[in-house]
C-alpha cells in the first residue's frame, strides 16, 4: 500500500519500500497540492501555481511531465485504480485508490465529531515536524503561501488535538496519561502558559503539589531566562495558593469532576498541611542535608514546627543548625554545644513523626542526592518509609 | 637583565595616578619588568630587543571593555550593518552586496533604525522577497527587540507559529515580522543553529580587530535571554583558546548553573527592566511620547530579593542590567534585602548600563560597594537634544549618564561598549564620556581612560595583574597616535592605537 507522509521529513513508501527520493521536488508539491485541495483542481490553477514564470505550453508540459512521474512511481493499486484522476481539464486525488496519507488523516480527525481515542491517539501521531520540512520553492510564491500557511495551520492544530486527546483520558480519569501528553507537548510548546496551566492543574489533581510548584518554577525560570519575561497573573496565583497552602477544591468544576473519579485524591482537601521543602546535599559534611532541612523547617515552617520539640531536642537539632533556635522562640547566647550523634538523630526522627501524626504531609524535594552524607542518607532512608514523607530526588 | 621588548620615547601614562607617568617601559616574559624615565634604559638593550620608539604618543594599559556581547559582535561582523540605511532600497543593496558573497547562504543584517527609514516601518517578507528569494534573509532592529524574515527564511527556520509575537495577514499567514516573544525564541532557534566551528572562526576573525582597537581583556556577556546559551557554554570552554582576555558572565538567572561550571559570577545583561528606545525601561515617570507608559519590571521585588539573597550566600558577584530609575531602585532595594540578610560584602556586585540612576541611587550604591558598568557610547548614539532620549523623555535626557555625579560620589565606574549593540571602538566611548551632550555629566579624559582600564580590572577583581603599568604586572599595553591627555576633547574620536601588546607580544602594530 502506498503511504504519504508530508507532515515532518516527506517521506513516501510503497509496500514498506522508501519511493522519495524518486520524485521531483514539484512533483511533490502537485501530490501535496492535490492531498490538501481534496477535490478536483484545473489544470491552469496548478500550472499557475508550480510553474508560474513559465510559459502557458511550457507550464502544461511540465504539468504533463509530473503528472506522469507521479504515474509512473506509484503504478496502479491492486484493484486497477490510479492515484490521480485527470478528466476534462481537472486533476484530483482518487479516493478508490489504496492509500493512506497524513494530511488526509489528520484533516478528517479536524473536521470528525466521533473520533475514538483510539483513532485520535493514532492521528497525533502523524504529527512529525513541520508540513514539507525543509521545502522552499524558488520563484513559486504561491505555493510557498500554501506551505506556510499550512505550516501555522497545523501547529494549530496538533496542539488542538492533543489537547481533545488530553480531555479524553481526563474524563476516563486516566491523570497520568493526561499528564505524559502535555508534559510531551510542552517539549515543543515550552512557553506555552494554557498547556503549563492544565500541568500544574493535573498534578494538584493528583495531589502531587510539590510537583506542581516545581514545574511552575521550571516553567518560570525558562520564560525569565529564554524570553525575559514573567508568567501570567493567572498562573502566578495558582502558584501563590499552592505555596501558601491554600489551594481550594473547588477551584474548577473540571477538578471537582476528576476528584469525584478518582477516590485517591480524598486527602486532597488537607492541602494546606503540606510542608514543600528544598534540600541539598554535600558529601563529605555530616547532616549536611539534614541541616539544611532544618534551616528550611525554621526558615518558612517555624509555626509548624513550633510546640513539636522540646527544650532539650530544640538544643540538639540547634547544634547542627542555630536558626532551630530562633525559630522555636530561644535565643541564641552562644550555649549551643556539639551533642553526640545519637541525640541530633533521634530528635530529627522525633519531629518528623510528631509533623506526620498531626496530619502534615512532609514533600522533600532532593537536589543533588546522589551525594547525601551518611547521617542524612541514614535519616531520610529511615523516613522515607513513613508515610507521608515523600522525597522527589532531583 | 635585559628586555624582550622596549618602548621608549613615550609618555607612559600608569594609570596609577595621573602625575605618575614615565619616558620609557621595558617587557619581558610576559611581564612589565621597568619603566623609567630619560635614556636609563640602555642597561636593558641586548640584541634581540624590540625597541620601538613611540615617538611621543601615550603607552597605556590595554583596554578592558566591561560590556562586550562576543559572540554576537563576532557572528555579526559578518552580517550587514543596516544602521545608516534610509529605505528599503537600501537595505536590497546592502543585502546583496553580501549574498553575492556566499550566494544561498543566510543574510543576516543588523542593526536597522525603523526611525529611519523613509517607509515609516521595517520591512515585511514581501518587501524582502523583492530584495532576493534566493536565500534566507533575517534583519534584525538596532536592539534586536524586532526581527524580519523573507519567505525563505520563514521557511527555512522552524517559526514559532503559536507565540505571542508573531505578525500576521489577513488571512491568517504570518507577514515575516515578528516581535516580543516569537522574537526573543526565534532568535535562540536561530542562535542555537550555529556550530562551534562557526564561533570559533568568527571570534577567530574579530580578535585582529579587537586589538587594532586596543582591547585586549573583554567582559563577555553571553547565554540567555536574546541570547544562546550555547555561546557562553562556548565561551565558558573555549575561552583561553584566544589571544585575547576574556571574563565570562554568564547570563542566567540559575546559581547553581554558574556554580556547577565554578564561575564566580552571574549575569551581565540580566534584564531587570527593557531599553528607553523600547519604551520597556522602568521609569519613575511616564515616558513623554507615550503617556501612562512606564515601561517594564521583569521581577518583582520579593523575586529580585530571592535571587539576590542566593547570589550573596553562594558568593556570586552579581550583575544586573538595569536602565530606568525604577529598575535601578529595585536592584539596590534587593541588594540592601540580600546584605542584611547576610551580611556579606566586597564581592563587587555591578548594575549595568545604569542609564537612569538618581543622585540618591547613586549614593545607597556606594554605600553597598557596587560598581556602576556603564556606556558612554549611548550618549553617541541617543543622548543630548533632538536625540531618543529626549524623544522618549523630554527634559529628562539632561539626566542620563551621570558620570560625573557617579564619580564624584565615589562609585567605582567602568566602562564598556555594550557591542555589537554600539561599535567597539573605546575612544568613542572616552569622547562620549568626555562630551557628554550635557555638560554637567561629562568627565575628564583621565577619568574616562581609568573606566577602560584601571577601574575595569577593579570590577573583575584583576587590579592586581592589569588595568595600570607597574613592575610585575602583566604586559598589556596599547601606544597610541598621539599624547591623548593632551589632544583637544573634540579631537579623541579620532585618536589611534598604532600598537597593541598583549601578555607581553606584539600582537598589532603600525609603528
Amino acid at each position: 500500500m502506498l503511504n504519504i507522509r508530508f507532515i515532518g521529513k516527506v517521506n513516501i513508501e510503497y509496500d514498506g519500500m522508501e519511493i522519495s527520493h524518486k520524485f521531483s521536488g514539484k512533483a511533490l508539491a502537485l501530490l501535496s497540492f492535490l492531498l490538501l485541495e481534496n477535490k478536483p483542481v484545473s489544470r491552469d490553477k496548478l500550472t499557475a501555481c508550480l510553474w508560474p514564470d513559465s510559459t502557458e505550453e511550457a507550464g502544461k508540459y511540465n504539468l504533463r511531465f509530473n503528472l506522469w512521474q507521479i504515474k509512473n512511481i506509484v503504478g496502479s493499486d491492486f484493484d486497477g485504480n490510479e492515484l490521480i484522476t485527470i478528466d476534462r481539464g481537472f486533476c484530483s486525488i482518487n479516493k478508490s485508490y489504496d492509500f493512506k496519507c497524513d494530511i488526509i488523516a489528520v484533516k478528517e480527525a479536524e473536521v470528525g465529531e466521533h473520533i475514538t481515542e483510539e483513532q485520535l491517539n493514532d492521528v497525533c501521531k502523524n504529527f512529525r515536524g513541520e508540513f514539507m520540512e525543509g521545502f522552499y520553492f524558488k520563484d513559486c510564491n504561491d505555493f510557498n503561501e500554501i506551505i506556510l500557511y499550512e505550516r501555522n495551520r497545523m501547529e494549530d492544530l496538533k496542539v488542538k488535538l492533543l489537547l481533545d486527546l488530553v480531555e479524553m483520558h481526563r474524563v476516563k480519569g486516566d491523570i497520568n496519561k493526561c499528564l505524559d501528553i502535555l508534559l510531551d507537548l510542552m517539549k515543543i510548546q515550552p512557553y506555552d502558559e494554557e498547556i503549563a496551566a492544565k500541568v500544574m492543574n493535573f498534578y494538584e489533581m493528583q495531589g502531587k503539589y510539590s510537583h506542581s510548584i516545581m514545574f511552575y518554577n521550571e516553567f518560570k525560570k525558562r520564560l525569565m531566562s529564554h524570553l525575559g519575561i514573567k508568567p501570567s497573573e493567572v498562573l502566578n496565583e495558582k502558584y501563590e495558593a499552592l505555596q501558601s497552602g491554600t489551594v481550594e477544591i473547588s477551584q474548577s468544576n473540571e477538578r471537582i469532576a476528576s476528584v469525584e473519579k478518582n477516590t485517591s485524591f480524598a486527602g486532597i482537601s488537607e492541602a494546606s498541611k503540606v510542608i514543600h521543602m528544598k534540600a541539598t546535599s554535600m558529601e563529605n559534611v555530616d547532616f549536611f542535608c539534614i541541616s539544611d532541612i532544618l534551616k528550611n523547617l525554621s526558615k518558612y515552617h517555624c509555626q509548624k514546627v513550633k510546640g513539636v520539640l522540646n527544650r532539650g531536642q530544640i538544643y540538639d537539632l540547634a547544634s547542627i543548625q542555630p536558626l532551630v533556635l530562633s525559630s522555636c522562640g530561644f535565643e541564641d547566647k552562644g550555649d549551643v554545644y556539639n551533642v553526640p550523634t545519637v541525640r541530633v538523630a533521634s530528635a530529627f526522627v522525633f519531629m518528623i513523626e510528631e509533623l506526620l501524626e498531626r496530619g502534615y504531609v512532609i514533600e522533600l524535594t532532593l537536589v543533588n542526592g546522589s551525594k547525601l552524607d551518611k547521617s542524612s542518607r541514614d535519616l531520610l532512608d529511615y523516613c522515607s518509609n513513613l508515610d507521608g514523607f515523600n522525597i522527589i530526588n532531583i | 637583565m635585559q628586555a624582550d621588548i622596549l618602548l621608549y620615547n613615550g609618555r607612559i601614562l600608569t594609570m596609577e595616578k595621573q602625575e605618575k607617568t614615565f619616558d620609557w617601559l621595558a617587557i619581558k616574559d610576559h611581564k612589565i619588568v621597568d619603566m623609567g624615565e630619560g635614556n636609563d634604559y640602555i642597561s636593558l638593550l641586548s640584541n634581540s630587543t624590540i625597541a620601538l620608539d613611540v615617538k611621543g604618543g601615550t603607552v597605556m594599559p590595554g583596554f578592558i571593555d566591561s560590556h562586550f556581547h562576543l559572540v554576537q559582535t563576532a557572528m555579526n561582523e559578518e552580517s550587514v550593518n543596516l544602521s545608516d540605511v534610509k529605505n528599503f532600497d537600501d537595505i536590497g543593496r546592502e543585502i546583496k552586496a553580501l549574498e553575492a558573497k556566499s550566494p544561498g547562504e543566510c543574510v543576516v543584517g543588523v542593526r536597522l533604525r525603523r526611525e529611519k527609514l523613509e517607509e515609516g516601518d521595517f520591512p515585511n517578507r514581501l518587501d524582502l522577497d523583492k530584495i532576493s528569494n534566493n536565500s534566507p534573509i533575517w534583519i534584525n532592529c538596532h536592539d534586536y527587540q524586532v526581527s524580519m524574515l523573507n519567505t525563505y527564511g520563514l521557511l527555512y527556520y522552524q517559526i514559532p507559529f503559536r507565540m505571542d509575537g508573531v505578525e500576521l495577514d489577513g488571512n491568517g499567514v504570518a507577514t515575516g515580522v515578528f516581535k516580543g516573544k516569537a522574537n526573543a525564541t526565534l532568535r535562540t532557534r536561530i542562535l542555537d543553529q550555529h556550530t562551534d566551528i562557526q564561533r570559533r572562526d568568527t571570534i577567530s576573525a574579530l580578535i585582529p580587530r579587537l586589538m587594532s582597537k586596543g582591547i585586549t581583556t573583554i567582559n563577555a556577556m553571553e547565554g540567555g535571554y536574546m541570547y544562546s546559551n550555547r555561546d557562553a557554554d562556548f565561551v565558558h570552554q573555549h575561552s583561553k583558546d584566544f589571544s585575547i582576555d576574556i571574563a565570562l558572565f554568564y547570563q542566567s538567572i540559575d546559581p547553581h548553573k554558574v556554580l556547577d561550571k565554578r564561575l564566580n559570577r552571574i549575569g551581565g545583561c540580566l534584564y531587570v527592566d527593557g531599553t528607553i528606545g523600547a519604551r520597556t525601561a522602568a521609569l519613575s515617570f511616564d515616558y513623554k511620547d507615550k503617556q501612562g507608559e512606564r515601561g517594564i519590571l521583569k521581577f518583582s521585588q520579593a523575586e529580585l530579593n530571592d535571587f539576590v539573597e542566593e547570589c550573596y550566600a553562594n558568593r556570586l558577584q552579581l550583575s544586573l542590567y538595569t536602565i530606568g530609575d525604577r529598575a535601578v531602585e529595585l536592584a539596590l532595594n534587593a541588594h540592601e534585602y540580600a546584605f542584611q540578610k547576610t551580611g556579606i560584602l566586597g564581592l563587587r556586585h555591578r548594575l549595568e548600563h545604569v542609564v537612569m540612576a538618581t543622585k540618591e541611587q547613586i549614593r545607597r550604591a556606594k554605600e553597598l560597594g557596587i560598581i556602576f558598568s556603564m556606556n558612554p557610547t549611548y550618549e553617541r548614539y541617543w543622548g543630548g537634544e533632538g536625540g531618543m532620549y529626549n524623544e522618549r523623555m523630554g527634559d529628562k535626557y539632561k539626566e542620563t549618564n551621570k558620570f560625573k555625579a557617579v564619580l564624584e560620589e565615589g562609585v567605582t565606574l567602568c566602562g564598556g561598549s555594550d557591542s555589537d549593540v554600539c561599535e567597539y571602538n573605546p575612544f568613542l566611548g572616552i569622547h562620549s564620556a568626555v562630551n557628554h551632550p550635557v555638560p554637567e555629566n561629562r568627565i575628564p579624559v583621565y577619568e574616562a581612560l581609568k573606566m577602560y582600564t584601571v577601574s575595569g580590572a577593579y570590577a573583575i577583581f584583576q587590579e592586581n595583574e592589569k588595568g595600570t603599568l607597574s613592575k610585575g604586572k602583566l604586559a598589556d599595553v596599547i601606544v597610541l597616535d598621539r599624547d591623548v591627555m593632551n589632544t583637544p576633547t573634540e579631537k579623541l574620536q579620532d585618536t589611534e592605537v598604532v600598537c597593541t601588546i598583549k601578555s607581553g607580544e606584539i600582537l598589532y602594530n603600525m609603528m
